[in-house]
Formats: structure tokens, sequence, C-alpha cells
């Protein structure tokens, strides 16, 4: 059973608390408590004492969630129950935290969006928890969410759809006039499925828009290590982990059917959104994706590529994935203490930049003391960016700009000067990893796209009415590494 | 004409942008944050006197106010004061203040009975309200005081609502059950029990999602109750929250063992001799090589039902499922269902740490039980470069599970990558060293393999003291399992105590240690080591100060003994000559010198433990007791195990969590037979819907949810679609009375006759016809509830009529 629920910004100073009843602490009594039983709930996440939930005393627990995204951390005290299962805690901050991103319609939370709703969120805390349990009866869907706890509508957003409709009232009167008896007519037929629920995850009373839009945003995150072995470069593990996240602002109930070419890739089991309909043979087909979509952003599916069993597979070595690749060459110069990378950028169609372009160099320390400087890493030359060197002992970056062109080849050249007065064999310093780090908008990785967005029924269209509908890809790095 | 529109229109473009323009400076006055700046600044009497306002308007804002001050947890207003103020709102009609004084009511009923009741009225006039939202919000909120006082007022509430139209408010019942059961009033469980009953019996997924979480809260030890539900439950599991989908798991787990026999398992590797046996009780003991499993049907059916969820985003339902396989299945099935797979997945793909670690610590858990599990996707438990710690940690032990002849190559490779690497934590290292003698207990050649990568790593790295221990802790695992075949490495390590003098104290006594051991099987070497650790000893650290102590107290006493032998070796050959020299002599050893050497120093060593010890044994050695001497320090040390040596206990013992979460449950052993045809406890019972008091069913939500969900096994017809999703595939075998009908009545409540009689309608065009019809219908539904087969048919009967009834009314409007 919860008892109360903290929001904390990353330096654990409370933005926001939720208590479901009198005897609940509030933070600060909290706090004095964790201070004197478990300071390692505070420590940072790093740390190898870290804790991320821990007894602060009899049958009661404290869990801890961090949001990666809105740089907060989720806080809950519950009492220990043995029908509790061992995820539900994390589980439930997360999807709180996902809730309050979807029903504002962001990208990111602000403190400042939280103190200023300070009503709204302490009413949506009241929708998820009943009984100090998840409310179980349909209201962790955003749009019943939503149509409890009305959103506030913007006077600019009402003074921009009054002219919106001014203008149009006039351009277009007769169409108008046409439209306005339709929708009276729509109206009246609606009327009975009023109150009436079709899918539990989509109000019918979802609200009117203007245009109807539908919107796919296919975000993939890739985490590999390569491995250098001579010339050649191998993958020693991999996967892609792609989502689906959709933004939909149709009227009426539609039914969508969403085509994705997976390009030959395996995409696993995908965890789909509870409104993606299953065949009857409980298989799913990611070039058949039907749905009613609930109103605004939801995630319909969120996959994972298996890269390995794929190499396997397929028998073809992977040589890189995305758009950079990576050469490099150890050893050179007179006093073979030179070093040069390369990164070759390729050219495509749909992308003409890649963004925020960061290397990380790692060279290996041993046989040296961590308080003596035997050697420092020099850069002779380097085509794009600037190189820094770390406080850490054999540790660089080379950061590029916010952006840089596609089809290019950046090189890095740089050189390990020693200290005088060392003789040859102790010159072993060389690279050992590099790390990669970027970004690029209008491919995916693995190069799975959306074929076609279909809206199947449902939806009336208007001839004044339009339908808006698209897709997006976005490319980032979860983890790059070449082990050299 | 055409000319002047479009200028008319230009004209209002410029104006759209103008209004446009100022709507963003308007939005930067009015907006969000100016608001909260004025509603920060209204003061302790500000906020009194607006609460006492008429005008809605400054209700709403003096109440926002409040529930800022108690989310942000400030000291300044106490907001208890303006009780009596808040209160007395209640009777408002803005839905947002009433939804306000509930959060404020949650907070502070307790503190205050006596104002609270002050709402008590209000509240239960909602109760009777048309608009069924506001009939769950006065539920919810009455419910929500904790005052048992209002317990008797609750429960009477909670009797009339359970047989309220909307699944919602039926629901909300539910939720209030779990409210008054742990408000711990006895007297009143067996009437919640009751209600609970009831609800269970409700067609509505929103209303079983409810109720299967306070069936979980409440009477989870009642498992009978779900007798009658079973397999309707298996089949609508996906149409639940996600969140019940994980409690019903577990719930119907616990049923399972309780009330289905054990599988058997029938052996299909030897034809002629077809064996069979139940399922072992620990998972993954099953000793024939191909089997397959005969479950009761009921078992086989909840199995199936889980299949859908595979897909679920919830990650408690994925591993919710696990344990069910786990529990309730062999091996073979659990591979087959790809549920591990799926784990798998939600290990690497989640972000959410906490749940990373248990996912990491569940996959552990199993791949120890059975490594075939994971052993495919084992590259998914390589270390990435921004793993945590803790996921590190676990992954690697994960590794050290699934080492294997075919994969230890590659594992070890890994590992060795682990341990070099200086950018690793700490203790990820020290772990990854750990599981490399995982790696060695495989095969002799893999044991000096490993011996030798890391003593060739320890000589020309500099290590740091806690990595150097697991090291020599490994070294010394491995050598001691098997010495005489390692006795090159054995000289080798002899070879690093004297060359590599900046070796860490700890490891440097944790092989001198070693050299005490190995005495008993090769005792030429180990005076010559100590010979040369003499000249230093002062040099030494504290830890190998003390094991040369003991080693030269070890060497002495297997030298004594070693002269006993010869002794009673040569008093056989000559008997006469029986008492020649029966006492060691100590002033000619030259092992006995060097322990009186060892000895000296340590009597005054900085240490006391070390003059302790050295007093200890010296006494032991003069007393002349050399049996106990023998005894005390020649004891055979048992070989040391990976799990002797933890090094930090919350990162490598499974959570408790966990532990409970995996814990085997036993079968009911007194449940036999798998056929029972005669006596079937789970038949279905007979199920309350209320569908009917719908107003409509139009075509269009017809299509929907045909296609939402389409957890049907037959879709194929659209008709049979309606009668599908709403009727057969909710209930298997019991009475399905679920048609969808179209009357325009207004709800009333009816008694349990009426509702059964009034369900099946072939038309809907007026009401004189369905009167009719009901009448004869009346005696269709007795005959159908004596003989539950002709039932089936029926019913599809009746729904594909009155579908097509309802469809065909709905175009008529």
């Amino acid at each position: 059973m919860y008892l109360s629920f903290y929001i904390t910004d990353i330096k654990n100073k409370l933005v926001f608390q939720y208590l479901l009843g009198a005897t609940a602490p509030s933070f600060k009594h909290l706090w004095t408590r964790i201070l004197s039983t478990c300071p390692q709930l505070l420590e940072d996440s790093s740390s190898d004492t870290y804790l991320d939930h821990a007894m602060v005393g009899r049958d009661l627990e404290v869990y801890k969630y961090f949001s990666i995204t809105n740089k907060l951390n989720y806080w809950c005290l519950t009492s220990t129950a043995k029908s509790k299962g061992p995820l539900d805690c994390f589980t439930f901050l997360e999807t709180i935290d996902y809730i309050l991103l979807e029903y504002f319609d962001k990208d990111k939370l602000s403190i400042k969006k939280l103190v200023n709703n300070y009503d709204r969120i302490s009413l949506i805390f009241n929708c998820c928890i009943e009984a100090g349990e998840p409310n179980v009866s349909d209201m962790l869907y955003v749009n019943k969410i939503k149509e409890a706890v009305p959103e506030r509508s913007d006077l600019s957003k009402l003074i921009s759809s009054t002219a919106h409709n001014l203008q149009q009232a006039v351009q277009l009167p007769q169409q108008r006039q046409q439209q306005l008896q339709q929708n009276q007519f729509s109206r009246g037929s609606s009327l009975h499925v009023e109150n009436e629920e079709i899918v539990p995850w989509r109000t019918s009373r979802a609200s009117k828009h203007e245009n109807n839009e539908l919107y796919l945003d296919l975000l993939e995150t890739f985490h590999v290590v390569f491995e250098k072995k001579k010339s050649h470069i191998r993958l020693v593990n991999g996967n892609i982990h792609g989502t689906l996240d959709v933004r939909s602002y149709l009227n009426d109930t539609p039914l969508v059917l969403v085509k994705l070419n997976t390009m030959g890739n395996d995409i696993g089991i995908p965890s789909l959104h509870e409104c993606v309909e299953i065949n009857d043979g409980g298989v799913f087909s990611p070039s058949n994706i039907t749905f009613i979509p609930p109103d605004g952003k939801f995630r319909l599916l969120e996959y994972c590529v298996d890269l390995d069993s794929q190499v396997i597979k397929s028998g073809v070595r992977m040589k890189s994935i995305g758009l950079v690749s990576l050469h490099f060459q150890n050893g050179l110069g007179k006093d073979s203490d030179e070093f040069e990378l390369s990164l070759n950028i390729e050219n495509l169609k749909n992308v003409s930049q890649v963004d925020d372009l960061k290397l990380d160099l790692q060279f290996n320390v041993e046989n040296s003391d961590s308080n003596e400087v035997a050697y420092k890493i020099k850069i002779l030359r380097n085509t794009h960016g600037r190189f820094e060197n770390s406080i850490i002992m054999g540790q660089g970056q080379w950061i590029f700009d916010k952006s840089t062109a596609t089809g290019t080849v950046p090189v890095l050249h740089g050189c390990i000067e020693y200290e005088t007065g060392r003789s040859n064999d102790q010159k072993n310093v060389d690279l050992q990893t590099v790390s990669l780090e970027y970004s690029y908008v209008g491919q995916s990785a693995s190069g799975i796209y959306v074929e076609a967005i279909d809206i199947l029924s449902g939806l009336t269209i208007g001839k004044n009415t339009k339908l808006y509908k698209g897709a997006k890809y976005k490319t980032q790095t979860g983890d790059y590494q070449v082990r050299l | 004409m055409v000319d002047s529109i479009n200028r008319i229109a230009s004209a209002l473009d410029t104006a759209k942008v103008i209004t446009r323009e100022a709507a963003a400076v308007a939005t930067s006055k009015l907006g969000e944050s100016s608001y909260t700046y004025y509603s920060q600044n209204i003061n302790p009497q500000q906020l009194a006197t607006l609460l006492n306002s008429r005008n809605s308007r400054e209700v709403r804002d003096a109440m926002k106010r409040i529930i800022s001050i108690m989310a942000s947890d400030d000291d300044s207003i106490d907001v208890q004061l303006y009780f009596a103020d808040v209160v007395k709102n209640i009777t408002t009609n803005d839905i947002k203040v009433k939804r306000l004084i509930h959060l404020y009511l949650l907070r502070f009923a307790e503190n205050d009975p006596n104002l609270t009741l002050l709402s008590i009225n209000s509240l239960q006039k909602s109760l009777s309200d048309s608009n069924p939202e506001l009939r769950c919000f006065a539920l919810s909120a009455l419910s929500d005081m904790k005052m048992t006082s209002l317990a008797p007022i609750i429960l009477h509430t909670v009797k009339k609502l359970v047989t309220d139209p909307s699944a919602m408010v039926r629901g909300e019942v539910a939720l209030a059950i779990i409210k008054l059961y742990r408000a711990g009033k006895n007297e009143y469980h067996e009437e919640l029990l009751d209600i609970l009953k009831e609800l269970m019996a409700d067609t509505d997924p929103k209303v079983i999602s409810c109720t299967v979480l306070a069936f979980k809260e409440c009477y989870a030890d009642h498992l009978e109750l779900l007798h009658g539900h079973f397999r309707r439950y298996c089949k609508v599991i996906r149409q639940l929250d996600s969140w019940s989908q994980s409690y019903l798991i577990e719930l119907l787990i616990k049923y399972c063992k309780q009330f289905l026999p054990k599988p058997t398992v029938v052996d299909r590797s030897s034809e002629d001799s077809p064996r069979s046996c139940p399922l072992p009780d620990n998972y993954n003991e099953i000793e024939y090589p191909l089997y397959d499993v005969v479950n009761h049907p009921d078992l086989d059916l909840f199995l199936q039902s889980l299949n859908r969820l595979i897909y679920s985003s919830n990650p408690a339902v994925i591993l919710a499922s696990c344990n069910a396989l786990y529990q309730l299945a062999s091996p073979l099935q659990m591979k087959n269902t790809k549920f591990i797979e799926a784990l798998v997945k939600t290990v690497s793909t989640t972000t959410n740490q906490g749940n990373k670690e248990i996912l990491l610590q569940a996959v552990h858990f199993l791949s120890t039980l059975d490594q075939t599990l994971s052993l495919p996707y084992i590259k998914k438990f390589y270390i990435l470069p921004k793993d945590s710690i803790v996921a590190s940690v676990w992954k690697i032990q994960i590794l050290s599970t699934l080492i294997n002849e075919s994969n230890v190559k590659e594992i070890f490779k890994e590992l060795k990558y682990y341990v070099a690497s200086a950018h690793l934590p700490e203790k990820v290292v020290i772990l990854a060293v750990k599981s490399l003698s995982q790696c060695g207990q495989l095969s002799t050649s893999w044991e000096s393999h490993v011996m030798k990568w890391l003593i060739d790593h320890m000589e020309s790295h500099n290590l740091s003291a806690s990595v150097l221990d697991a090291y020599v802790n490994v070294i010394r695992m491995l050598v001691q399992k098997n010495p005489t075949k390692h006795l090159r490495i054995i000289f080798k390590l002899a070879d690093l105590l004297t060359a590599q003098r900046s070796l860490a104290d700890n490891a440097r006594a944790g092989i001198v240690w070693l050299f005490g051991e190995i005495a008993s099987i090769e005792f030429k070497i180990c005076p010559d080591v100590l010979r040369k650790l003499i000249p230093m000893f002062s040099d030494e650290g504290p830890e190998t100060r003390c094991q040369i102590l003991v080693l030269s107290a070890k060497l002495l006493s297997y030298d004594i003994d070693n002269f006993k032998q010869e002794q009673i070796a040569a008093s056989d050959e000559s008997s006469d000559e029986k008492n020649y020299q029966n006492h060691y002599d100590f002033s000619s050893s030259r092992i006995s010198k060097m322990y009186e050497a060892v000895l000296y120093l340590a009597k005054y060593d900085d240490e006391f433990d070390i003059r302790d010890r050295a007093r200890m044994i010296s006494s032991l050695f003069d007393s002349g007791k050399y049996e106990i001497v023998s005894l005390l320090l020649q004891a055979p040390k048992p070989s040391a195990r990976n799990n002797d040596f933890i090094i930090s206990a919350r990162l490598e013992v499974h959570a408790q969590e966990v532990k409970d979460f995996f814990k085997m449950l036993p079968w009911n052993t007194e449940i036999t037979g798998i056929a029972e045809t005669d006596n079937d406890v789970r038949k279905g019972v007979e199920l309350k819907d209320y569908n009917k008091y719908k107003k409509s069913f139009s075509s269009q939500s017809f299509i929907s949810n045909n296609s939402a969900r389409s957890f049907t096994s037959n879709s194929n017809s659209n008709l049979r679609g309606v009668n599908d999703s709403n009727g057969s595939s909710v209930s298997g075998k019991g009475n399905i009375n679920t048609v969808t009908s179209h009357n325009g009545k207004k709800y009333r409540l009816q008694s349990l006759d009426e509702f059964f009689s009034d369900i099946p309608e072939r038309k809907s065009k007026s009401k004189k016809i369905i009167r009719v019809e009901e009448e004869s219908s009346d005696d269709n539904e007795d005959e159908s509830e004596e003989s539950s087969d002709e039932d089936e048919s029926d019913d599809d009967e009746y729904s594909d009529s009155s579908s097509l009834g309802t469809s065909s009314s709905h175009l008529e409007l």
C-alpha cells in the first residue's frame, strides 16, 4: 500500500509531494529519517553502495526512481506487503512519470511546469492512486485522466483558433456552412454513444480537433561494442532499441493501420500499447499494426533488434552501424608514437547532418603511478572540431561542432609525448577504446521505416478538415564503443 | 467582387498574424507562471475571504492555493485552520473544486472527524446523481475518509452501489472494499466478502480489474472463490488493466497449485517403454531427455492465456508470466513460450535502474536453475560502457552461470577484457576476476590457463590491493583443488614473492598461506620459500608477517611428523634399536632454526595479534604435544567455493523480494486424477451483466469493440464478433447471458429474476414487441439454464438476431 509520493530534483530538493493521509510523513520528516537509517539512498547512482530502495522503519519501504528524461527523482513510501511484486513500485513510479509527460504533452517536464500546476498534478495523482494502490479501473490511461482533470485552455490557443475560424469563415463561407450542418448532423447522431466507452484508453469525449493529425516518431538508440582485430572491425555485442511514439489528434474513433517495413530486421518480441490489436494466433506482425489510438501522445511500440543473432544468422561481418564508421591507425611516425583516427560519415539522401558528434578516447594507463604524469597527448592535426584533454589521466575528447555535414571525412592526427629520459620499452601507451556519440534525424539505424499510415475506418472527414499524417526518424547512440 | 473578398481575406490574414502576436504577449502575462505568482501572493486573511466567497472562481483560486501549499510542504500557512471553510464548499457545482476538496479531506479528515461530517450529507446526495462520474467521485471521497464511525454508512452505500449500471461505479465499489477492509473492523469482513463475490461475477473487464485487486489485497487466502471464474478469467485476462494482469497471474498460480493436479511427465526418449512421473518439485529435475507434459485442461488453459500477454509493456506482467511458467510448467514448455526472450528484451530496453536490477536478478536466478534458458541470449549480458555498477555486476554473475565448454573461450576473452580495462569500477573488475575462476573450473587445462593469465597480469600491472586480493583468492582456489597438477604455477608464485617486492600485503599473505597448504604435497620447495622470506620479515606488511609465522610453524610441524614416520619405519626395520633417537632434534634441524628465528622476530612485533600468535604457537611446541600441533596446523582446508568470498552482499546476493517472488510453491498432493468431468468445480457460475442498461449499442462502437481487443478465437464474421467479444469469450462453459439489447428504457434497479428475463430480444422496433419477446424468451431461458449444452448455441442465435436488430434500429435512427 502506497502511503505517499514525492518528486524531487537531482539534488533531492522537494518539488512536489502527495500524501495519502494524515499519518503520511512530509518530505522533511522522511528526509531526516532517510539520513538516519539509510543515507545510501541519497548517494549518486554511480557509487557502488547506492541503493534505490530501502527500509526506513518497521514495515515501511522507500523506493526511488530517477527519470532520465525529466531529471527528476520520484520517491514513494509504501508499507511492506507480501503480495507486492518486486517490480511494482519502480514500474509504478515510472508510469506516473510517463503519465505526467503525456498529460502535459511535453518532451521534458520542467520544475517550473510542476510548480505552476500543483493542483492539476495533485489531481492526477489522485486519479492514479485509489485505496493506496494503482487505480486499475482504467484510470491509468492519460485520456481518462484528461477527462477527469481537464487541461487548461490557453488564452493563446483560444485566440489563434478564433482567428483561424474567422479567416476560414470569410474565405469559404459556403463550405463552412455545409460543415456546420454536417457537424450538427453528426453531433445529433453521436449523442447515443456518449457516455459509452468504446475502448478504455480513448474517451468518446476526445476533444474536437481542428485538423486530423497523426504523426509517428521512430527513435532508435543503439548500443554496440566493436572490437578491432588487426585490420578489421568485428561486432562484440549490440542491439538496437527502438521506440515508435505516436501523436494522434483525430476526431471520432478511427481505426488506424500502420505498416512497418523492418528491412529484414528481426524485432523480436516488441512491447505494445494496449490499443494494438493482436490477431487470433496471438502473433504480432509489424507490417500490419492496427489500433484505435488514444488521443494525444503515446508509445505505440518498443522493440529491440538483436544484432548478435542477426550477425550469426546472416553471416555478414558487421563493421559499423549508423552513419559514422571509425578507422584507426596506431604506431605511425618515425618513433611510432603517433596515431590517426578518421571517421567516415556516410552520405545519405535523407540525412544532411550529424548532430553533437563527440569521441571519447581512452588510453591505457598501465605501469604508471597516477600521480606521475609520464606522457601527454598532443594533437598534430585535426580537420574538424577540437580536442580536449581530460583531467583524468589517459582520457581525451574530440568534440565536434553542433552539426557536421554528412559525406565528410574528419581526421584526427596526434602523438603521445613521453617525458624525456624514458627508455624505449617503457613507451607502451596506446589507445585502448574509442567511444562515439552522435545523433541524426531522417533515418533509423536499422533502416526500419513506416511504409504506410492508413485510416481504415471510423473517421469522418469533412470537406474542410484535412488529414495530416507523417513519420519522423531519429537515430542516436546509446553506447558505441570500439575496443582497439 | 472576388477581388474584394480576396482583399478582405488578406487583411484578415495580417489580422491573424497580429492577433497571434498579441496572443503570445497575452500568454506571457496570463500564463501559468503569472497565475502562480498571483496565487502565491494570497495571504492567509484573503484565503479565508476567498473560501467564503460566493464567486465560484474565487473559491477555486483559494482551493488551488491550499492544494499548492499542501503539495509544496510549505510551513508558512497552516491549511488545517481553514478546515470548516474548505469543507462547506463541497456543495459547489464545480467538479474541480469538489475534487480539490476531496484531496484536502483525504489528507486531513482523520484530524478533525467532527467537521468532516459536514461534508457527508452533500456527498451522499451525489451518490444518487445521474452522472456516474459524480457517483464514483462521491463513493471514493466517502470511503477515503478514514473514520471508523463512518464505516456502517459506507458499507450501506457499497451494498447499494454494487448493482450500479455504470461499470466505473462498480469498479469503485471494489476499491471501497479494500478501504473498508483495511479500516480494520473484522465484523464487516464477511459482508464485504459477499459483495466481492458478487463483483467477481461481473462481466465488465474494468470491474474485474478492480475486483482482482481487492481480492488480492483482502481475501487472497480464499482461493476457492475463484472456482467458478477460473476459466473465464483466463480468457479475459488480456482485457484487464496491466496491473491487474500481474496480480491475477500470481493469484492463479496459487490457485493452480492448490486445486489442480500435478502435471505428469511422459518420457518420449525411449519408444518401447513409456514411463511417466509427476512433475518434480524442483525446477529442471526431469531426468528424461525428451518428454511430453500432460496437464489438466484447465492448467493448459491458464498457460495458454499467458501467451497473449507476451507483448505487454508492463515488465511486471512479463515477470509474473515467467514465474507462472517456472512454477507450473516444465523447462521445455518454458522455452517454447519465448517469455525468456521477452524478459531479456525488457532487461536490455528498460531505463528504469531499479527494475533493471531486479530483472537481472531474476534472469540470474532462472539461469542458475537451467543454464539453457538464457544461453541463446548470452551476448545480452556483456557489459555495455554505460551500464551502472549494479547492472554490470549482475551481468557478470549471469555470464559466470552460463559458462560451458562451447562458449568458455568467448566468455573468457570478454571477462579478460573487463579485468584488464582500467576504466571499469573496481567492484566490477573484482567480480570479473572471480568469474574467471568459474572458467577455470571447467577443466584442468582451463585451470592452468586462467592462473597463468592472472599471474602474468599480476606481474605486469599495478593493481590495487582489493583487486590483487581477488586475484590471489582465485589462484589459491584453483591451485588448492588440484595442487599436484599446477606445480609450475606454484614455482612461479614463489618467484613472484621474491621478485615482485611491490606486491600488496594481502596478496603476499595469501601466497604465503598457500605455501603452508602445499607443504603437505610438495614439501621440498617450502623451506626455501621461507628462507627467502625471513631476511625481509620486518619489511613485510602485518598480514604477511602473520602468515610467515604460521608458515614456519606449519613447516616445523610437518617436519616433526616426517621425522616420526621415518622413526616408525626405521623401528619396523630394526626393532632392537627401539629407543634410539626418539626425539626430534631441534638444535640440528634447519627448519626448526628458521622457526626460532621467525618466532623471535614475531615476539617483538608491533602487532599484538602477531605477538599473541607467536606466544600460542611457541607454547604448543614447548609443551611437546606435537599431535595437537599437527591437528591444529595441518587440518585439511575445504577447497574454497566461489560463494565463499563475497565482496559486497548487496551487490551479489539476490534481493529478498526476488527470492520471495520465485519461492516454489508446493503442489497440493490431495488433488489427483486428471479427468473429473462429473463434478466440475470450475464450472462457470452465473454472471452479472449490466450491458443491457446501456442505451444503445451503436454500429460504430460495435466495430471498434470487435477490433480493438480481438482476444476472441474466431472473429470471422462481424456479426459473431459482437457475441464473441461480449459473451462466449467471457465464459467458457457457464451460462451466457450476455446480449446487447436496445431498449430505450430508463435505468432502474432490477431484481435478479427480472434481470435474467430481460435479456433475449429478437426485435427492438417497438416496446410492445419487446414485451412479447420477453415473455416468450422467459421459458427459453429457463430451459437453457437446465441444459448448458444447448445454452451456447441458443445464445448464439439470440445474440445474432439481437445484434442484427440493434444495428438495423440504429440505422433507422
